[in-house]
């Protein structure tokens, strides 16, 4: 996998995703900077409350990082021809897309963790007098990446199949927007890839729906990956 | 050569791309949740507006917001690396061309592609408020003479950000850096025009845009009337800096 | 540097003045006085890296000159950048091309651009030998192909000029051959100039009237073949065979730039 990271060198891959990642974490502070007597009047869970007024553009982000980042892996093969060599190389195909993704799934959790740690401090700042229990605070992080990770999987194996770098980064974002004007509601509409991202939820479910969600994710990702292995396949056949 | 024959030249090089479909998809999956769920339109939660008229704001809102800034990331990449990728470049670069021409010719056809999806955009809109019609027995279609002039208004106001955004391509060369800006611009604009100094930023324009309209047909929800200054000053301004860099900058790093 | 005198009193399509190619602390071209006679095949010759590239890439305008100038058919650059280029073809480093085109809609692009008849693109086709496969894509195009195509752009409209970056790349021998053949030919059929760059002095003896040999950015020799010859017989080079003429002056140019520094 340290190959995967050495040939992402001065791509702008680590720098570029950190920066939207830096960008997502920001964005509850400003929001709070600016507009903290709104929220601090409500009641609730401060995490609820920050969540809801900002997860859903951090969620944004974290997608569109996703999509940046699964089209320059493949892109990076493709643009110089050096997919060819790598196919022409005693190493399976499916080996480098797991590899890849890992390093994209690495960058997801290193995102969410930043963004997490500024909710952390943003509960901490304005919403002093009212503690959030770091065990919920672990929970929803803990969440937040099965959450992404079918995502993240579903757009390299995309990604794998274009050769243009605009096929793969407009079908991404179609997909994206997609997920926000579909009115994708209940356990399991919700949990579908795309959507799933932007669900808040999940950390405060009894632990039985927990499992249940878990289950879910868990069973997309095995899905996903088989067919990831399968395009890689097909993408040498073509 | 004469500046009309280079757009043509310039479209040209895209056959092949996968563009029309990258185009009309959004256009055509955003309207079937619309028809399939027309009777939410009815359901307008408090909101003083018609049936109609929500379900052409509601329709049109999901694609001002990050569609059309998407398209327009989308195709300066397909224009950027059309010429990267086979060193098209450098062959335009020593033919007898001025590279701000060249420059202008492909800011021309992003702009062309952007209008295209949104011809696209009204067509699918009547073609989907009819069969809504048919479904809801209520009829959705709103009259040309407003949808059209409120498209042009989207379309004009969607240039300033074309603008920004052919200047990205052409001054970032690593492409995470440009498209990453690029999506990574989108994501506010919903604040941004919720604050003072929303005509600084060119994003948010469309969506300012489609706030008014929605303002005029719901009450209470938002201006009703455009703050062309200094609106229009700073757009502008933002679009004649961002063009002229461009023509400066176009092809820089093959002609160093 | 030794100049050998020119045999054909002819005006020169190209000369040079203290022509200086500065990147950061390298140079990458230095005080280069080239003169290439009109009508002619100039061959320019040089080790990978030695400033051919670059010297070429300045004649198109695509790098601007440190220092010095040159004049093209009495034009100059900046000034007379589009004269310029409208009466050049050119082929530099690898072949351009955009890969969703087919090859001949990618010469009908530059077709346009020049503002030439419909029948150039054929003329083209049919001069590097492409007709045959005029309707494929360029990214499916073999290496030669490719070669072949980028040679097609700087054919297309028989401009006065070509100016031609190691050509024969990655062509196979019979592909050398026939290119080799058909810009020997050039001037005589279409009363053109050609500079032709390469890192092999057996490729250029076999097509060059005229040799300019480059190392680190300074011109060695330039002069007519017959020049070198009696050059390396007066230096104490190897005669026999140029290629090792080539190799020993490049070589002692090598060891007293290591002096040097």
């Amino acid at each position: 996998m340290i190959l995967e990271w050495k040939k992402l060198a001065r791509t702008g891959f680590v720098p570029g995703l950190l920066c939207a990642a830096l960008l997502a974490a920001a964005f509850p502070a400003v929001n709070m900077a600016v507009r903290s007597d709104v929220y601090t009047a409500l009641d609730g869970s401060p995490l609820a409350i920050l969540l809801d007024a900002n997860w859903q553009l951090m969620a944004m982000l974290n997608l569109f990082a996703s999509v940046l980042g699964a089209c320059i892996l493949y892109h990076i093969e493709y643009a110089g021809g050096a997919m060819q060599k790598m196919d022409t190389l005693p190493l399976r195909p499916g080996t480098l897309f797991l590899r890849k993704f890992a390093v994209l799934a690495i960058v997801g959790a290193a995102s969410i963790l930043l963004e997490t740690a500024s909710l952390w401090g943003c509960c901490l700042y304005w919403f002093g007098g009212r503690p959030v229990p770091a065990a919920l605070l672990l929970r929803t992080a803990g969440m937040f990446l099965p959450q992404l990770l079918p995502t993240q999987l579903l757009l390299l194996a995309l990604s794998s199949l274009c050769r243009n770098l605009w096929v793969s980064l407009g079908i991404g974002v179609i997909l994206i927007f997609m997920a926000t004007i579909l009115p994708l509601r209940g356990p399991v509409l919700s949990l579908l890839p795309f959507a799933a991202p932007f669900e808040t939820g999940l950390a405060s479910l009894s632990s039985g729906e927990l499992l249940r969600s878990l289950c879910l994710l868990g069973a997309q990702l095995i899905v996903f990956a088989a067919a990831g292995l399968a395009c890689q396949k097909i993408r040498r056949c073509m | 050569m004469n500046f009309l024959k280079l757009v043509g030249v310039e479209i040209r090089k895209l056959r092949r791309s996968f563009l029309l479909p990258l185009l009309a998809a959004p256009v055509i999956l955003m309207w079937i949740p619309s028809v399939l769920n027309a009777q939410n339109s009815f359901d307008t939660g408090g909101i003083r507006i018609s049936p109609e008229h929500n379900f052409f704001i509601q329709g049109f809102m999901g694609m001002v917001w990050l569609m059309i800034p998407a398209t327009l990331v989308i195709c300066t990449v397909l224009l950027h690396q059309t010429e990267v990728s086979g060193r098209g470049m450098v062959k335009m670069l020593s033919l007898p061309l001025s590279p701000a021409k060249l420059s202008l010719a492909k800011c021309t056809v992003l702009i062309l592609l952007f209008a295209l999806q949104m011809g696209m955009l009204v067509a699918a809109y009547y073609l989907s408020a009819l069969i809504a019609s048919q479904l809801q027995d209520y009829s959705f279609l709103l009259p040309l003479g407003e949808v059209l002039p409120i498209t042009a208004e989207i379309f004009l106001s969607s240039l300033p950000m074309a603008a920004l955004y052919w200047l990205l391509a052409v001054l970032v060369q690593t492409p995470v850096f440009s498209i990453g800006a690029g999506l990574a611009s989108i994501v506010p604009s919903v604040l941004m025009i919720n604050t003072r100094f929303w005509f600084l930023y060119p994003p948010s324009y469309p969506f300012y845009v489609i706030m008014v309209e929605y303002g005029r047909r719901a009450e209470g929800i938002y201006d009703t009337q455009f703050a062309l200054f200094p609106w229009l000053p700073a757009a502008a301004a933002i679009t004649a800096l961002s063009l002229g860099l461009a023509c400066l900058k176009f092809g820089y790093t093959e002609r160093r | 540097m030794t100049i050998s005198k020119m045999n054909h009193p002819k005006a020169n399509i190209i000369e040079t003045h203290e022509l200086t190619k500065v990147y950061g602390n390298f140079t990458a071209v230095s005080h280069l006085n080239l003169h290439i006679r009109k009508g002619s095949v100039y061959g320019f010759l040089g080790p990978n890296g030695a400033g051919k590239s670059t010297t070429m890439k300045m004649f198109l305008g695509l790098t601007r000159p440190t220092e010095g100038y040159f004049f093209i058919d009495g034009k100059t650059y900046p000034a007379d950048r589009m004269e310029i280029l409208r009466n050049t073809g050119s082929f530099i480093e690898s072949p351009a091309y955009y890969g969703n085109l087919t090859g001949e809609e990618n010469l009908d692009i530059i077709r346009r651009i020049l503002g030439l008849p419909r029948s150039a693109v054929d003329d083209a086709l049919e001069i590097v030998g492409l007709t045959q496969f005029r309707r494929r894509q360029a990214r499916k195009y073999s290496l030669g192909m490719k070669q072949r195509l980028g040679l097609a752009e700087a054919l297309l409209g028989r401009p006065p000029l070509l100016i031609l970056d190691e050509p024969t790349n990655g062509l196979d021998p019979v592909g050398i051959h026939e290119i080799r053949t058909l810009i020997k030919s050039l001037p005589r059929q279409y009363d053109c100039t050609v500079l032709v760059s390469s890192h092999l002095l057996s490729e250029v003896e076999l097509m060059a009237d005229d040799i300019g040999i480059l190392n680190h950015g300074r011109l060695l020799f330039e002069g007519t073949l017959a020049g070198l010859r009696d050059l390396a017989r007066r230096s104490g080079y190897p005669t026999d065979n140029l290629e090792e003429t080539f190799l020993a002056m490049i070589d002692e140019d090598n060891q007293k730039g290591r002096l040097n520094r």
